[in-house]
């Protein structure tokens, strides 16, 4: 958690013009306040840090979002009800445990998952829109621009073999089920169980390092 | 699940916070989470590990609608006078997030929305049978309670509720006397959620749609029994409304208004003893 120790000694440092440490290549040059201390503003009723921490984040959220769900309208109301809960939760944010961006995308992703495991998908998955989607975060101007967990857990998918990485991305990114992952891929679906279980044991062992 | 060896757990918690498990899956691990703090930390490790993966999602920029309406919802002042949400009929689950599902109910109404609700979802009619059966079971149980109260000299309490999730368990029962606005309120069931930064508060739903905090329930555990006294004209309003129960951040709502999700509902019913 190097990263996060940075962005809290440089939130201490009272100073709001450097960029965040742990951040040389952040896209956003015009950044004063890292994301963590936006969102601790918001944990004092700062209305100005909620709106600066949706101006950086809600893209991304939304395009999570979108991308588990396959429905514009869903999307918005569940990137509008995160946001009203970040707002009243933002006290239970532990900069020690993550980044931001994770604790965000936690309170998007388990609504989006949630929703589409209680009630089922209301937009069936189109194979073809899931060929369509670019692999995430996969070019080295991106990592760049990650925090420092995320790039951690980018090295970490790396080791994996090929096929377990493609699982778990599709599970991530695309909220699919073991079958449909099978489905979709065309793998028997105790292989594609073993890949994620394995994968996940594989991914702890490095996070852990 | 103690009983698991650590493999085990751990890789449930990731494989629950991943979203992978089946349906039965699920369930099962959620009401084991309920009363395993040291497994709901597993499970938030490992989202928080996998959620930093969110840092590579595609940005697609939200239509500025979005923000307007966050904006409108955080800015809702404290009190009932602010606008319920609003309901979308295409998204079912939303009916359980917003209290606005319970806008213009009477007890006849919420039955009807509740019909409704079930309507979606054929598989759970048996379910709901058995919901009735336990419902009617509960009323008989508190009808009971009011009557030996009645002979211990109490107030006679004249309406009651039972306050169903959306599994149609009954997680509360409630009753009240109109005439000295006391409400007695009694946890059935601890729902599967995490009580380490949350508790549950008790709202009044109008006919009218408006929604006013009643207080914070004290406790998450089965059987804790807490009473409310209301001023009067709102048990005057009570008995015509429905009671909702959502989960809060520790202290209660900030908004004045749910901010998190309604876990339980029902609608105050009169007692004729």
């Amino acid at each position: 958690m190097s990263g996060i120790k940075a962005a809290r000694l440089w939130q201490s440092s009272g100073d709001g013009v450097v960029g965040r440490v742990d951040r040389p290549a952040a896209p956003d040059p015009g950044r004063t306040q890292s994301r963590e201390a936006l969102l601790q503003a918001c944990a004092g009723g700062d209305k100005a840090a909620l709106h600066s921490l949706y101006k950086e984040t809600a893209a991304q959220l939304f395009g999570l979002a979108l991308r588990i769900l396959r429905n514009r309208e869903l999307a918005e109301e569940i990137v509008q009800d995160s946001f009203v809960l970040l707002w009243n939760n933002a006290h239970t944010f532990d900069p020690g445990r993550g980044s931001a961006m994770a604790w965000l995308a936690r309170i998007v992703r388990n609504r989006c998952i949630d929703l589409i495991r209680r009630r089922g998908r209301e937009t069936p998955l189109d194979h073809t829109s899931i060929e369509g989607w670019e692999d995430p975060g996969s070019s080295p101007a991106d990592l760049a621009a990650l925090s420092s967990d995320a790039r951690r857990l980018h090295h970490c998918l790396d080791e994996l073999e090929e096929s377990p990485r493609k699982v778990l991305r599709l599970v991530y990114y695309e909220g699919m089920t073991y079958e449909e992952v099978a489905v979709h891929l065309g793998v028997p679906l105790g292989t594609v169980k073993s890949w994620v279980r394995r994968s996940l044991t594989r991914l702890r062992g490095c996070l852990e390092r | 699940m103690n009983q698991l060896d650590p493999e085990l757990r751990d890789q449930l918690a990731a494989e629950y916070a991943l979203g992978t498990l089946s349906d039965a899956d699920r369930q099962d691990f959620e009401r084991l989470l309920a009363g395993d703090r040291d497994l709901r930390k597993l499970v938030e490790d490992w989202e928080i590990r996998l959620n930093h993966l969110a840092e590579s999602a595609p940005s697609i920029e939200p239509p500025p609608h979005v923000w307007d309406e966050i904006d409108r919802r955080i800015a809702l002042a404290p009190g009932p006078r602010s606008a319920p949400a609003p309901v979308r009929a295409s998204w079912r689950g939303r009916l359980w997030d917003s209290v606005g599902f319970w806008r213009g109910t009477t007890a006849l109404a919420a039955a009807a929305a509740l019909l409704l609700y079930v309507g979606f979802l054929p598989s759970v009619v048996p379910d709901q049978i058995a919901a009735l059966d336990q419902r009617l079971a509960r009323i008989e149980d508190a009808t009971r309670g009011l009557a030996s109260r009645v002979e211990a000299g109490a107030a006679r309490p004249t309406h009651v509720a039972v306050l169903l999730d959306k599994d149609q368990r009954p997680m509360m029962t409630a009753d009240l006397d109109t005439a000295d606005g006391r409400l007695v309120l009694r946890l059935n069931l601890t729902p599967p959620r995490d009580f380490t930064t949350n508790m549950l508060e008790v709202w009044l739903v109008s006919p009218d749609g408006t929604r006013r905090s009643l207080g914070l329930f004290p406790s998450e555990r089965p059987g804790t029994t807490t009473a409310l006294v209301l001023p009067h004209d709102t048990a005057e309003v009570l008995a015509k409304a429905a009671l909702a129960v959502s989960l809060e951040p520790k202290g209660g709502s900030r908004t004045g208004q749910p901010s998190g999700p309604v876990l339980f509902t029902g609608a105050l019913m009169p007692v004729s003893l």
